[in-house]
């Protein structure tokens, strides 16, 4: 109500018959509707800068680059090459599709994974039995979330080293020793380690966010469910969960998306290998275009993982569409 | 009243299975740096210290230039803060002061640039940065921080403004006050524990990244914490001590940021996806 009463003035009158300085006094009026208008913007251009320059110009270079031929090593010799990138990318490259297989088992994997942890420890702290520690137990279950990835994938590969790494030691005194291995060499093993390490770390992101809507769902509901005499199947499956619907949406979107773009993980614990066993697009993006120098090239793979991303969140957007209805 | 306390003895032991699940790497990392070569390397791990020594500190702080990287990624991640405020304040708080389809919209494509991977600008950014010499700067890294910092700030302040009564905005109108009079001596001053939440919170993201940090520093001088980490790794491949120690250095902040604001911060971040 009062940003209408603030921006708009009359602004339309007479303009026929009008003497010079009554024309001056228009415009100056004019000028000041004008900026009347405008003034909410003024305190969006630092905004409109850094967004501007440095993410839709960026992005929008990137998009161009994947057409180019650009190495960092030959300056100067830039040139437009079309599709070439994109054909050399989806038909020629031996590792991309692998490359694009591990991406989307280890999102897929790590997103359920996280989000049944989740679930189970946001169920777990939300029970009547730990009300009075449960914001203590929040914050302490949030630490791996919040300590920088490179503490823990440090902290992750001494634990997993094969000799002196407290797994394989601890296997070995329970008397399990055939089964420690190199956690973080071992072909097979690789990645479902890998795929852990990322649960254990991002799980807590979860459990904090269905918990906070747990905690939304009235009371009354349950009360009702009681005298009704539900189960505690039926009070999950018809007041827990669609409780928590709407939050658990928004957080498996987020999470697609931030685990299909994740360079950080695994970078860390094992940079792609053993022999590209768990080399995902993100780690493939990095190597070709800052140990290779293609920068094009890696372009065109970022610009396949944007478009992918676009398809994907897209696609869950339209298909839960509730989901807008909703907010 | 029996099986009541049956199902608080289950309820119980999973949350000291979930709790060591969660905690043991850091207390692992702990112990480690504080026990002698000789333990680390014991072929029976000891779960309690039987020695103590701060000597990895030592060595991790001086010998490693930890130090070096810590000071850096200080004054990276408070320069962020301050930068992801001077954008941000103004803009959410115009947001929520006017009302309109054109605020509103910006305001929503901001909040969908959180899901916008780093990893996408990276190589642009880098082309920019190198164009201008700018890598092995500080700047190239407050810089790039801020794509991530700026939208997320922008939400909660947003909900921050937006929580404050508009009675209050329109009595100091009637005062006569400019917007910008409203926005530095009416709004700010009263949202200022929400807005110091914020700052603490992206400043532990700006101190946790890694992958902008890794790109854009090639030598020790602007090295942060999380690139330290990862380069003293190949350069001290058995000195697990020394590791943990700068491993547990490199956590300090962010558990003293998170046992001062636990709550507030976990409220903060919560209300983004319970909202949507």
């Amino acid at each position: 109500m009062l940003s209408a009463s603030w921006a708009c003035e009359p602004t339309k009158r007479k303009a026929q018959g009008v003497s010079a300085m009554e024309k001056q006094k228009l415009l100056s009026v004019g000028f000041r509707v004008w900026k009347k208008a405008f003034s909410p913007y003024w305190y969006f251009i630092p905004l409109f800068v850094v967004v501007g320059a440095l993410m839709v110009y960026p992005l929008a270079d990137g998009i161009r680059l994947s057409f180019w031929s650009k190495n960092l090593m030959y300056p100067g010799k830039d040139k437009f090459v079309g599709f070439a990138n994109y054909y050399k990318l989806l038909f020629e490259d031996k590792l991309f599709w692998p490359a694009l297989r591990n991406s989307i088992i280890f999102t897929a994997a790590s997103v359920l994974f996280e989000y049944l942890l989740g679930l189970g420890s946001a169920l777990l702290l939300n029970s009547k039995h730990v009300v009075r520690c449960k914001n203590l137990l929040r914050g302490i279950v949030l630490l791996p979330w919040v300590v920088p990835i490179a503490v823990n994938s440090l902290n992750w590969r001494w634990m997993l080293l094969p000799d002196y790494g407290f797994v394989n030691q601890l296997l070995r005194i329970s008397g399990l020793g055939s089964i420690a291995r190199g956690w973080l060499s071992d072909l097979r093993w690789v990645f479902p380690t890998v795929v852990l390490v990322n649960v254990w770390r991002s799980f807590p992101f979860y459990t904090v966010t269905i918990l906070a809507g747990l905690t939304l769902i009235p009371r009354e509901l349950y009360e009702a469910a009681h005298i009704d005499g539900a189960n505690r199947w039926q009070v999950f499956r018809y007041i827990t969960f669609p409780g928590i619907k709407g939050v658990s949406t928004v957080i498996v979107v987020l999470h697609i998306v931030w685990t299909f773009v994740n360079f950080d993980v695994i970078y860390l614990l094992t940079g792609g290998g053993p022999l590209h066993r768990t080399e995902v697009l993100p780690t493939y993006l990095y190597q070709q275009a800052f140990n290779y120098f293609k920068v094009s090239y890696a372009s065109s793979i970022g610009t396949f993982i944007f478009l992918f991303l676009i398809i994907t969140v897209g696609f869950y957007f339209s298909k839960f569409s509730s989901f807008y209805v909703e907010r | 009243m029996v099986r009541d306390c049956y199902i608080k003895i289950i309820v119980w032991c999973l949350i000291s299975l979930l709790l060591v699940f969660v905690l043991f790497p850091f207390y692992w990392m702990f112990i480690t740096s504080v026990k002698d070569d000789a333990e680390i390397f014991a072929y029976t791990p000891t779960l309690f210290p039987r020695s103590f020594t701060l000597k990895h500190y030592v060595t991790a702080w001086v010998y490693g230039k930890v130090g070096v990287y810590f000071k850096n990624s200080l004054i990276v991640a408070g320069c962020t803060v301050i930068l992801s405020f001077l954008v941000v304040v103004p803009a959410a708080f115009s947001a929520s002061l006017y009302r309109t389809s054109g605020t509103r919209a910006i305001s929503t494509f901001v909040l969908a640039l959180q899901m916008f991977p780093g990893i996408l600008l990276l190589i642009p950014l880098y082309i920019v940065m190198k164009k201008y010499q700018l890598i092995d700067t500080y700047l190239a890294l407050v810089v790039s921080y801020s794509t991530f910092t700026v939208p997320f700030c922008l939400l909660l302040t947003k909900t921050y403004f937006d929580n404050l009564p508009r009675e209050l905005y329109e009595a100091a109108r009637i005062d006569g006050c400019s917007d910008f009079l409203i926005l530095w001596k009416v709004a700010v001053p009263l949202i200022l524990p929400g807005i110091m939440v914020v700052g603490l919170f992206s400043f532990v993201l700006a101190w946790c990244d890694f992958m902008f940090a890794k790109t854009f520093t090639n030598t020790e001088v602007t090295r942060t914490i999380t690139v330290g980490l990862s380069t003293l790794q190949g350069s001290w491949t058995v000195e697990w001590g020394p590791l943990m120690a700068a491993a547990s250095i490199a956590t300090i902040p962010v558990l003293v940021i998170f046992s001062l604001a636990n709550k507030y911060i976990i409220e903060g971040l919560t209300a983004g996806a319970v909202k949507g």
